[in-house]
């Protein structure tokens, strides 16, 4: 059984005004334990909207959101479990900082949960050592620390809470290339070694180019496109199609096989690029 | 001689620490950079880099500690000048939705004109001119916060067009959007630079961004690291590295084939150039070899 699914989800923003728009039109997902699923689609495409549904913060119009096979609206009891099952990071989570030091910023979570305080005090290390945050940092405001710091904070402080699926709003948005790629690297350490169930939402075709094992497109409130990231990035015209770019390097390989040279087309990283090219090139003799 | 529009001469700059604390480090330091009239700049650099700062310091929203920063000869440090200072340079920040002052497009781009004194026909046609520049003028009557963030950054950069400036220096401005809004905003710069022989300073940490400019600068600790065409410092990919940045993905990869013996040429850049490239190598002509 999938650990959180959505059943035929429609959103109505503004029903019964001049304003009405439908930001999701009959989603239905599918998410197994463990994965790491990229979301994918342009401003606007609805994919904020769709995970704003996932842990009960938005209600939906129609249709259903289950956690292990239960809707999260069956009960008040259910909506609560969600919240803290399912863990929210919104985009930019450094501005919604608000301690007066980082310790207490990341244990705002749990000590909303009511754990006792010596739980707090373990989950807030916890989820710092998988931040890597220094242990220097927690008694210092959360204000001083730079950007990419701060981001580390507010990414733990959902963290601390311990939720069985992580749910990250663009994490790497703003950032230079170093703390992408540092970010990128712990939230894929903490799903390996927690076997948490991630879900990330970007727009940045090469970021889940390089750790999703699954993506969903979304486009105009809707799911358009969904499979291994082999099969959706394949199919480059139809990314371009829902307002996406093509990965860099793929784009490279679409150009040679656009000139009619004999070349793959499901290419976005670069070990396989550099793979693939170095076999053609020694077969044609090119090189050594 | 050059023409130079922006002059930065051993400028130095830090932050104020809060009373009884020690005083912050520099954040830039000792930097002597010229920016030559018409020119299209990137300012790389990884965050905390100081690129920031420099763009602060370009129209005199800070002055610095020690050096000093002539716009047009003008320096940033006599606030007789700033009115004439901030009309030359026009700064650009990253987040579109703090640079909206107005609730209608048109009266928004129409703000900074209105505070310069500018007479109300003239502004009209200002606005008008500055919206056409942006690709925005089919908007002139909506309310920005309907806009998408791509959309939104154009009418803050015709705000700026508006009050006819000189050179444009932008700070990441397409670190929030996504890929649409970024290709927007790109064009738009581009075709100012092309069409209006803007001076553009654009401060970015995306490699792509700067492989198509005619100067990159790369800063690092609050320094200029490098200084050279796109080709140049992209070709020092050791030193990006320790400054905290990549070359472009393609750019890599050509790297990487070429650590590996292939023969290709230096100064790839871009996804079409290596693409380019490789057919010459893996195209029909080569069958020809035994």
């Amino acid at each position: 059984m999938p650990i959180l699914e959505t059943r035929n989800l429609s959103y109505v923003y503004g029903e019964n005004t001049p304003f009405r728009v439908q930001a999701l039109h009959d989603v239905s997902i599918s998410i197994e334990k463990g994965e790491l699923v990229g979301i994918i689609g342009h401003t606007g495409s609805g994919k904020s909207t769709l995970m704003q549904h996932l842990n009960g913060l938005v209600k939906p119009t129609s249709g259903e959101v289950l956690l292990d096979g239960e809707n999260i609206h069956a009960s008040k009891a259910a909506t609560y479990r969600a919240r803290f099952r399912v863990g929210l990071c919104f985009q930019y989570p450094e501005y919604q900082l608000f301690e007066s030091t980082v310790y207490k910023d990341i244990a705002f979570g749990p000590r909303n949960m009511g754990l006792a305080k010596a739980q707090i005090d373990e989950h807030v290390r916890r989820a710092a050592s998988f931040l890597e945050i220094r242990d220097a940092w927690l008694d210092r405001s959360p204000f001083d620390l730079s950007g990419g710091e701060k981001r580390r904070v507010a990414i733990a402080g959902v963290l601390a809470m311990e939720p069985e699926i992580l749910i990250l709003d663009e994490p790497t948005a703003g950032l230079d290339p170093r703390g992408r790629a540092q970010i990128t690297a712990l939230i894929e350490n903490y799903r390996a070694s927690t076997g948490s169930t991630v879900l990330i939402v970007s727009h940045s075709m090469d970021d889940v180019a390089e750790t999703a094992s699954r993506v969903l497109v979304m486009d105009n409130g809707a799911v358009v496109l969904g499979g291994t990231v082999d099969e959706v990035f394949r199919d480059a015209q139809a990314l371009v199609r829902h307002g996406l770019d093509v990965p860099q390097l793929t784009r490279v390989f679409l150009n040679l096989r656009a000139r009619g040279v004999d070349v793959p087309t499901d290419i976005y990283t670069e070990d396989q690029a550099r793979r693939v090219l170095l076999r053609l090139l020694r077969e044609r003799g090119v090189t050594a | 001689m050059q023409d130079v529009i922006l002059d930065f001469q051993d400028v130095s700059y830090r932050y104020a620490a809060d009373e009884g604390e020690t005083p912050l480090p520099l954040c830039v330091r000792h930097v002597n950079l010229q920016i030559e009239r018409g020119s299209f700049t990137a300012i790389l650099g990884h965050n905390g880099s100081g690129k920031s700062t420099l763009a602060k310091l370009s129209n005199s929203i800070l002055v610095p500690e020690s050096g000093r920063v002539l716009v047009n000869g003008m320096d940033t440090s006599d606030e007789d000048l700033a009115y004439d200072i901030r009309r030359t340079v026009g700064v650009v920040f990253q987040n579109p939705d703090n640079q909206i002052v107005a609730s209608i497009v048109e009266e928004d781009v129409a703000f900074g004109p209105e505070n310069l004194g500018v007479a109300p026909a003239e502004i009209r046609k200002r606005v008008d001119d500055a919206l056409k520049a942006v690709g925005m003028y089919e908007y002139r009557g909506h309310e920005p916060h309907k806009l998408s963030g791509g959309q939104k950054q154009r009418v803050a950069i015709a705000g700026m067009i508006a009050m006819l400036p000189e050179a444009l220096v932008l700070d990441e401005p397409t670190a929030m959007l996504d890929p649409q809004g970024r290709k927007e905003v790109l064009e738009t710069i581009h075709r100012l630079h092309r069409e209006r022989g803007m001076t553009v300073v654009l401060i970015t940490h995306f490699m792509e961004e700067a492989v198509d400019v005619d100067r990159v600068l790369v800063m690092d600790d609050g320094a200029i690291l490098l200084d050279g065409t796109p080709a140049d410092v992209f070709a020092k990919a050791d030193l990006l590295h320790k400054a905290g940045l990549e070359l472009p993905r393609a750019a890599k990869l050509a790297a990487d084939l070429r650590a590996a013996g292939a023969p290709l040429p230096e100064h790839l850049l871009t996804a079409q150039a290596l693409s380019d490239a490789l057919y010459d190598l893996l195209g029909e002509k080569t069958h020809a070899n035994p």
